[in-house]
């Protein structure tokens, strides 16, 4: 959550423009057909979802990456990345950072070989990553090093 | 938890919580309860402000109903978890509807627009504001925010909008605005303590 201070922020926008009336009619009509209760989190969860469409990061044509968690203390990553059917990955070395992956649907080419959903892989640091492409597309959970993805993410934004 | 995962730039600041308007937690709590006409006075109360701000980042009228859209089912569904510790309600919205339109914006790479404009030395300093002498007059909070923002320094105020309106990370704003991330990252912090001095007053925050 922003800081109270920073979300004040949003008070100077300049225009003072009201929403059309369609927009509160559309969620009303939303929460009457599809409104159902969800469950609090208990205190310390936090639940994402692949299947939500918040949260993903492009970071290049047909590619983008979700961020579960950033554990810069055990300077571990969790992040989910999606394939488009037909993205490739370009080639990248593993440079101090090994590279654990878990298909999760579709299928992807890596390390030679095609792999499906519930396959994984364990690539170790200063391996070399060639010829990644995902011919119907895939979605996968990626773990690297906390440090690595952040630098990773900072790449892809700028 | 959608501060923490962007870039931190505010997070290195300790800020002290405003009182929460008690209104807003009551129509909250309604509304994770699944009172539809809880929500509908909730969208009333809230969806100007939000609208407002989700306009500035996306700029496009169309992008920004969709987006406001988007930002208050996620209220909708997310109201149960809401918790009076973590935060004011109107702080709580205001962080859902910003990370869509942020979102938004950076899924169509439109915030790279962002920087060139800045580097073009072609920053609002409309939205950058001036102090509207009419709207203090008139009480109204948003003019307090806006003459505390007012009173910054220039650089300082420019990267605190270029980070909050237009969803730059802070290499992007040093990029901008052709100055060391380091010096960004000190104009951040430097402006958001004087902002937090210049509004510790406003007890609660009544968007209407």
């Amino acid at each position: 959550m922003l800081p109270e201070t920073v979300a004040l922020l949003a008070l100077v926008a300049p225009s003072r423009a009201k929403p059309a009336a369609r927009i509160k009619q559309a969620l009303l009509a939303r929460i009457r057909t599809e409104g159902k209760i969800v469950p609090a989190a208990p205190a310390g969860w936090r639940f994402e979802s692949a299947k939500s469409p918040e949260g993903w990061l492009a970071a290049m044509p047909g590619i983008r990456f979700k961020p579960l968690s950033v554990d810069s203390v055990r300077d571990v990553a969790l992040v989910l990345v999606e394939l488009a059917p037909g993205a490739q990955f370009p080639d990248h070395p593993h440079e101090g950072c090994a590279e654990e992956f878990l298909i999760l649907s579709g299928d992807i080419l890596s390390g030679g070989r095609t792999l499906t959903a519930g396959d994984y892989y364990y690539a170790a640091e200063n391996t070399e990553h060639t010829n990644v492409v995902s011919p119907s597309g895939c979605t996968a959970l990626l773990s690297i090093r906390a440090k690595v993805w952040e630098q990773f993410r900072a790449s892809i934004a700028a | 938890m959608l501060w923490p995962v962007e870039p931190p730039l505010f997070a290195q600041l300790k800020l002290k919580s405003f009182l929460s308007n008690s209104d807003d937690v009551t129509l909250l709590q309604a509304v994770a309860r699944r009172d539809e006409a809880a929500f509908e006075e909730l969208y009333d109360r809230m969806s100007r402000p939000l609208f407002s701000m989700v306009l500035r980042v996306v700029r496009g009228r169309a992008d920004a109903e969709e987006v406001l859209q988007e930002a208050f089912w996620q209220i909708w569904e997310n109201a149960p978890s809401f918790q009076t510790t973590l935060g004011s309600p109107f702080c709580w919205m205001v962080t859902i509807a910003r990370r869509k339109a942020i979102d938004r914006l950076r899924s169509s790479s439109r915030h790279l627009q962002r920087i060139t404009e800045a580097q073009a030395q072609r920053v609002d300093d409309d939205y950058a504001p001036a102090i509207a002498l009419d709207q203090i007059a008139a009480g109204e909070r948003s003019a307090t925010v806006n003459a505390a923002l007012a009173a910054l320094a220039a650089e300082e105020r420019q990267a605190i909008v270029l980070a909050f309106f237009d969803g730059l990370t802070h290499p992007e704003i040093a990029a901008a605005l052709s100055a060391p991330v380091g010096t960004i990252k000190s104009r951040i912090r430097r402006g958001l303590s004087k902002l937090e001095s210049a509004l510790a007053n406003l007890q609660s925050v009544d968007s209407r």
